[in-house]
């Protein structure tokens, strides 16, 4: 019995892993509890951080020992009720921004592209152009911006004395980095497609993202001469110029997106990772990341060399939380730890009929709009009746206000209030059932119960099964069809929703946007779109409005020509429009600056274009 | 013997001796004296009453959405002027306006079909691979074990998904609500911790002196598995099963979090509308507007779990073949 | 006793291989891709996704996917072109992580330091280290003492506590203590301070180690009252040992079987982290990433979880199966 030997080795091993947790931290957990909370009032009072730094540990833990009772003092002061501490003066809390709270998952501004990744890149960079209040591009990093009479050359003027968070100067030379790292095919970015066609020499150079070209295939290019070919260049250390293809009234726009923000070459050389590590995410952005608990918060401090229109910066700090769960949030929020959160549709009758909370609303407009998609290629959506009948025969009011309680607002055209090119008068599809079952009798179908199964197909959750069996209650209704619910998994459902072939008959969409121009939203349902693309959508009227509308540099045609393109979509009604989403925003009286006059779609998190306002004041 | 309990055998008498009843009839008179015990087999056999008859019992359609009618407190909840309850709603309304009594007295069909039906599969599986690795120890007993291993770090869910994907349009797929699917699978990597428990306690019984005894007395192994060893590993046996039945009811909610679970359906004659773990995510999410949405269920989850654990203990002392008095 | 040890550890590396093999496999059947993101939002251009594809060797035969992943492989280098030596799985390098569009890799995620603070990994570990630590130092003395209480009210109420944490999912019971303790009673935040070494793991240990603890109080009380009754039990005490010595000497070791037995998995899966738990107390784990990973069709982090998972499985099997023999000596390995 060799194992009886062994017997004192093993239970020695078994103590160790035991005693590894008992060490670091276990110790006392049920006595703990006590022993913080009595160090709160002397935390809080003498170092009232909202991210306490390591001085404050040694004081959370020296008066336990001598105080373990002391739960009286903590409920009586109000401002020990916290540990994080409460509200300070300067410093705005807030969850990660970007629908989910989660973490993004990578922040280099050539190669990111969802909303919470934007939202983080922005505070610490600054593109060549920002947006203003009302949505429209002004000059950011660039004092001013010169537009040639053909509308092909761009010639920005950097602002003099431009410098980097660390005190280093930012030049021409560096935004002529960013704007080539974007189009280089190395960096292989997941917006790399954005500047196809646009930029002069991009897609000759970007040959795999913009001609479907392989790795190896653009290896064996003369990539050295492509890049000479391209049309952004440094003429000195203060202008920067850029080339265009063809007429682009929109590119202004785009010269404030993300994916020109002016990383330095020394940063992104320290590897694929380099944003990950504070240090090197370097911007000229308004604020300065200072620490990034990555899974947990990151921390902005105010960029002293800022220069810019979003200053001066009366905030000192700014500080992400990542919170997964909305839930939990909402109790952060109500127990003072955050300072701002946008309030789920859920949530939105507690806030309602809660004293308090309800005077903390502020409602904003969202930049999305949703819709029902119809696969305009399989029956029986084939037919533009029925598309008709099914976008007549939903109640949009109903929609908005049982399922979102109200939040957001019920549409019938693409481009959403606030937005440039948004119509308010284009209705034509307002709920009206008789019209739609009449639609449907003067369809190739005839009438309802000869239409084939309609099968309503979607991204499983638990919020969308409830929103499915309400809509599928409508259809019968309405209607008197009775759909079968198909809910997927998510990542399968996006898959199928890629192709005509795939895509379901009757699915639920919607489109956000990236820069407030038309062209960002009618473009997509021209044949080649995005959107006419997955759902089998061609208009020839429509796409030659469109190819007039993109390169129209008068203002006030173009604007005509895309209100045009409108009409003829809503008509078409390949998808029925519902509703655009947002809703209001929960803020805490004393954050200064963000209310309903001075936000704007757009904002990375509510009040960013108005910063020079903004500020929390306890 | 003095620290054990006053109500249950304090002065237990030489044992072996006698051997008045059958050990079944034995068996269910002592369960019948472990008043909580009692307690659970009637509570468990309400919700089996509550499931049979649920359309009967119901005082509305489960599925049936009213407008105007969404999230309405519980009819004793006044203290908010802007939602006050509706009468017709006893326990209130769900976030599309459906009645929430109804749904649960539906939502308990699925909840027990779920917690119990897979139990079988767990307990075939596990029992019969513990009991043969245990017992036969060496090769077969390290292949065994390494083979739950394997299984127990099956992508179970993303098989699931896969699954409900390819099939979601045959039968197969749509069987009770697409449960029939997702339990099959789960069952399929949910007995490894089973077989293992059983393994542990045949590893040490089999070195036991009484199986010793029964060997030497050349008694064929399956009658020795049977007779002597399994009934042996019958309390945690039965405590891992009673656990086992919460913990499948929340995995199927946890799917419906993940977005794979139960398909819904507004189909007003359909048998099985809901389960009280698809009602409890549902009242997570509805946590500030519509708390009720999540008690209630939680509630009756809770009190059937506890339900089936006195039950299990009190099976578990009761056929206990050495706690045998009076 | 050594030749058993190696013999098991050499078991484990088939056990790996068919874990990798089918988690890989099945991650790659299941529909859905990494670039099927959000489809509200602008998809990935085609060709932008055919680059990727090729970028992450997406394009080539599943065998040659696999042995890349799990051995090793010539990769060619994106600059130059050339074809590099690269270590699979087995060379600790679990591959790209396709969220992070191959910025990072799946090891620098999970056991990497987070710009200067403890991995992933660490706080997964711990966490569940802590939360197993608190189920057995709570749940084996409430076992003991209901089973020398049987039938008693204490008995009742120890089953009734422990029951009632278990029947609730970790969501629930997660939330539930985030309410109390830090909403209504305020002596937590809601936002943890991961610079404090104890306060913030005081509710996550909690919730995760009270499913634990109503498993294991069970477990307990049931052998505990099985081995009650056994003869040796019985001879002892009529021999005159005290009462006390008895219990623990003779009861407690025998009764420790089952439990034991179930903390092999338990700690294994504890370890690698847990999702409810992670996103309720906002823990930087792994458990939150690793579940993501399957929604997001991210196949390096799958499959690394599950070998992760296997490899802690493998080892804690090992030791609860040398603990057998120090529990009782009877059980011998040949």
């Amino acid at each position: 019995m060799q194992i009886r030997n062994l017997r004192n080795t093993a239970t020695l091993v078994l103590m160790l892993v035991l005693a590894v947790p008992i060490l670091t931290a276990c110790g006392g957990a049920p006595a703990a509890p006590a022993a913080t909370q009595t160090a709160k009032p002397t935390t809080a009072a003498a170092a009232p951080t909202v991210a306490p730094k390591p001085s404050a540990a040694p004081a959370a833990t020296a008066p336990a020992a001598t105080a373990p009772v002391a739960t009286a003092p903590a409920a009586t002061a109000p401002a020990a009720t916290a540990i994080l501490g409460p509200a300070q003066s300067g410093v705005l809390r807030i969850r990660m921004p970007g629908g989910s709270g989660a973490e993004p998952d990578n922040v280099d501004p050539q190669q990111a592209s969802f909303v919470s990744e934007i939202a983080f890149i922005m505070m610490g960079y600054q593109g060549l152009m920002t947006f203003d209040k009302n949505m429209k591009p002004i000059p950011g990093a660039a004092e001013s911006v010169k537009v040639s009479t053909d509308g092909l050359t761009y010639t920005f003027k950097i602002r003099p004395d431009s410098k980097y968070s660390d005190g280093t100067p930012l030049t021409a030379k560096n935004f002529e980095y960013a704007w080539h790292r974007l189009a280089n095919p190395e960096t292989a970015g997941q917006y790399q497609g954005l500047a196809c066609g646009i930029i002069k020499g991009y897609s000759e150079w970007s040959v795999a993202a913009c001609q479907g070209k392989t790795m190896t295939e653009t290896l064996a290019l003369d990539l050295k001469k492509l890049e000479a070919d391209y049309g952004v260049k440094a003429i000195d250390d203060r202008t920067l110029q850029i080339e265009l293809t063809a007429p682009a009234p929109y590119f202004l726009s785009m010269a404030a997106l993300w994916i020109g923000a002016p990383v330095r070459e020394q940063d992104a050389a320290k590897g694929s990772d380099w944003w990950y590590t504070p240090e090197n995410y370097i911007g000229n952005g308004p604020f300065v990341l200072k620490e990034w608990d990555h899974g947990s918060k990151a921390v902005w401090e105010v960029n002293p060399n800022y220069v810019g229109p979003l200053g001066p910066i009366k905030l000192k700090r700014v500080e992400y939380y990542m919170i997964t769960e909305s839930q939990v949030a909402f109790q952060a929020y109500q127990n003072d730890e955050l300072d701002m959160l946008n309030v789920a549709a859920e949530d939105l009758s507690a806030v309602q009929s809660d004293p308090v909370l309800s005077k903390q609303i502020v409602n904003a407009v969202g930049t999305c709009t949703f819709y029902f998609g119809f696969n305009n290629t399989k029956p029986p959506f084939n037919d533009i009746k029925v598309r008709q009948a099914f976008a007549q025969a939903f109640d949009r009011e109903a929609w908005v206000r049982d399922i979102f309680n109200g939040l957001g607002n019920p549409t019938q055209s693409f481009i959403p209030p606030g937005f440039p090119g948004y119509q308010p008068d284009l209705k034509l599809w307002s709920f009206d059932p008789a019209a739609a079952k009449a639609s449907i009798a003067a369809s190739t179908y005839g009438s309802v119960d000869k239409l084939p199964e309609i099968k309503l197909t979607y991204s499983a959750s638990v919020r969308n099964n409830a929103r499915f069996e309400w809509v599928a209650n409508q259809l019968k209704m309405n209607l008197g069809i009775s759909a079968v619910l198909d809910p997927i998994d998510p990542t399968a459902y996006s898959a199928l929703t890629k192709d005509k072939t795939t895509s379901p008959q009757m699915y639920y969409l919607g489109w956000c946007a990236d820069y407030p121009d038309p062209q960002n939203w009618i473009s997509l349902f021209q044949t080649t779109g995005q959107l006419a693309d997955r759902i089998g959508f061609s208009n020839p009227a429509l796409d030659k409005l469109i190819k007039q509308a993109d390169a129209e540099q008068d203002a006030a045609k173009r604007a005509d020509l895309y209100a045009q393109a409108q009409k003829i979509l809503v008509e078409a009604a390949p998808v029925a429009f519902l509703q655009n989403d947002g809703g209001p925003w929960l803020i805490k009286p004393y954050v200064k600056g963000v209310a309903q006059e001075n936000i704007t779609p757009i904002d990375y998190w509510e009040g960013f274009f108005n910063m020079p306002n903004v500020d929390v004041q306890p | 013997m003095a620290t054990s309990a006053p109500t249950a055998g304090a002065a237990a008498p030489e044992l072996s001796a006698q051997q008045p009843r059958s050990l079944w009839a034995d068996a269910m008179h002592r369960l019948l004296r472990n008043r909580a015990a009692v307690a659970g087999v009637c509570v468990v056999l309400i919700y089996i009453l509550i499931a049979l008859f649920a359309p009967l019992l119901a005082p509305k359609n489960p599925v049936e959405q009213t407008a105007r009618n969404s999230l309405r407190p519980p009819v004793w909840v006044t203290d908010n002027p802007n939602r006050m309850p509706n009468p017709a709603n006893l326990l209130g309304t769900d976030s599309n306006g459906r009645d929430i009594l109804s749904r649960l007295i539906f939502g308990t069909r699925v909840s027990l079909i779920v917690g119990v039906v897979p139990q079988l599969i767990i307990l075939g599986l596990g029992v019969t691979v513990g009991l043969v690795s245990g017992f036969n120890g060496g090769w077969i007993d390290n292949l065994l074990m390494r083979i739950t291993e394997i299984v127990a770090a099956f992508p179970d869910l993303l098989f699931i998904i896969t699954l409900t994907v390819a099939f979601r349009d045959t039968l197969f797929g749509k069987a009770l609500g697409g449960l029939l699917l997702i339990f099959t699978a789960l069952a399929a990597v949910s007995w490894t911790g089973m077989a293992r428990l059983v393994r542990g306690q045949v590893l040490s019984l089999k070195e036991k002196e009484f199986v010793e005894a029964a060997r030497a007395l050349g008694i064929p192994t399956g009658q020795i598995l049977a007779r002597h060893i399994l009934p042996n590993t019958m309390a945690p046996i039965i405590v891992s099963v009673s656990f086992s039945i919460p913990g499948l009811i929340i995995s199927e909610a946890i799917l419906t979090f993940l977005g794979v679970g139960m398909r819904p359906s507004v189909d007003l004659a359909n048998p099985l509308p809901t389960s009280l773990g698809q009602m409890m995510q549902e009242g997570f999410s509805n946590l500030s507007s519509g708390p009720w949405m999540l008690l209630f269920p939680v509630a009756m989850i809770s009190s059937l779990v506890l339900a089936f654990t006195f039950v299990g203990d009190g099976l578990r002392d009761a056929l206990d073949p050495r706690d045998r008095e009076g | 006793m050594t030749a058993y040890i190696i013999r098991r550890i050499l078991w484990q590396i088939p056990v790996l291989l068919t874990v990798g093999l089918m988690t890989f496999g099945i991650a790659k059947i299941t529909p859905g891709s990494p670039f099927d993101t959000d489809p509200n939002h602008r998809q990935l251009a085609p060709a932008v996704e055919k680059i990727m594809r090729q970028k992450f060797g997406m394009d080539l035969p599943f065998w040659h996917q696999f042995t890349r992943y799990m051995f090793f492989d010539l990769v060619g280098n994106p600059k130059t072109g050339a074809q590099e030596f690269q270590w699979g799985a087995i060379g600790g390098n679990f591959g790209p992580t396709y969220t992070s569009r191959g910025s990072r890799t799946v090891q620098q995620e999970l056991f990497g330091d987070r710009s200067g603070k403890p991995s992933r990994f660490y706080y997964s570990a711990r966490l569940g280290l802590q939360a197993l630590l608190f189920a057995v130092i709570f749940g084996i003395p409430m076992g003991v003492l209901a089973a020398l209480k049987q039938n008693s009210w204490i008995d009742y109420s120890i089953l009734f506590v422990s029951t009632l944490f278990a029947s609730l999912s970790n969501l629930i019971v997660g939330f539930l203590l985030v309410i109390i303790f830090a909403v209504s009673l305020n002596w937590f935040t809601v936002i943890p301070d991961w610079s404090d070494a104890i306060q913030p793991w005081i509710l996550p240990t909690l919730a995760l180690g009270a499913v634990q603890l109503g498993f294991i109080t069970r477990l307990t009380r049931s052998s505990v009252l099985e081995v009650k009754r056994q003869d040796y039990i019985r001879t002892a005490q009529s021999k005159g040992l005290a009462t006390q010595v008895v219990i623990w000497r003779h009861m407690l070791k025998n009764a420790l079987l089952p439990v034991v037995t179930i903390l092999g998995p338990a700690a294994a899966g504890l370890i690698t982290g847990t999702l409810y738990i992670e996103i309720i107390f906002q823990v930087p784990g792994m458990g939150s990433l690793l579940i993501e990973a399957i929604g997001k069709r991210d196949y390096s982090m799958i499959t690394a979880g599950a070998l992760i998972f296997v490899f802690f499985l493998g080892v804690a099997n090992l030791i609860v199966d040398i603990a057998y023999g120090v529990i009782d000596p009877r059980i011998s390995y040949k």
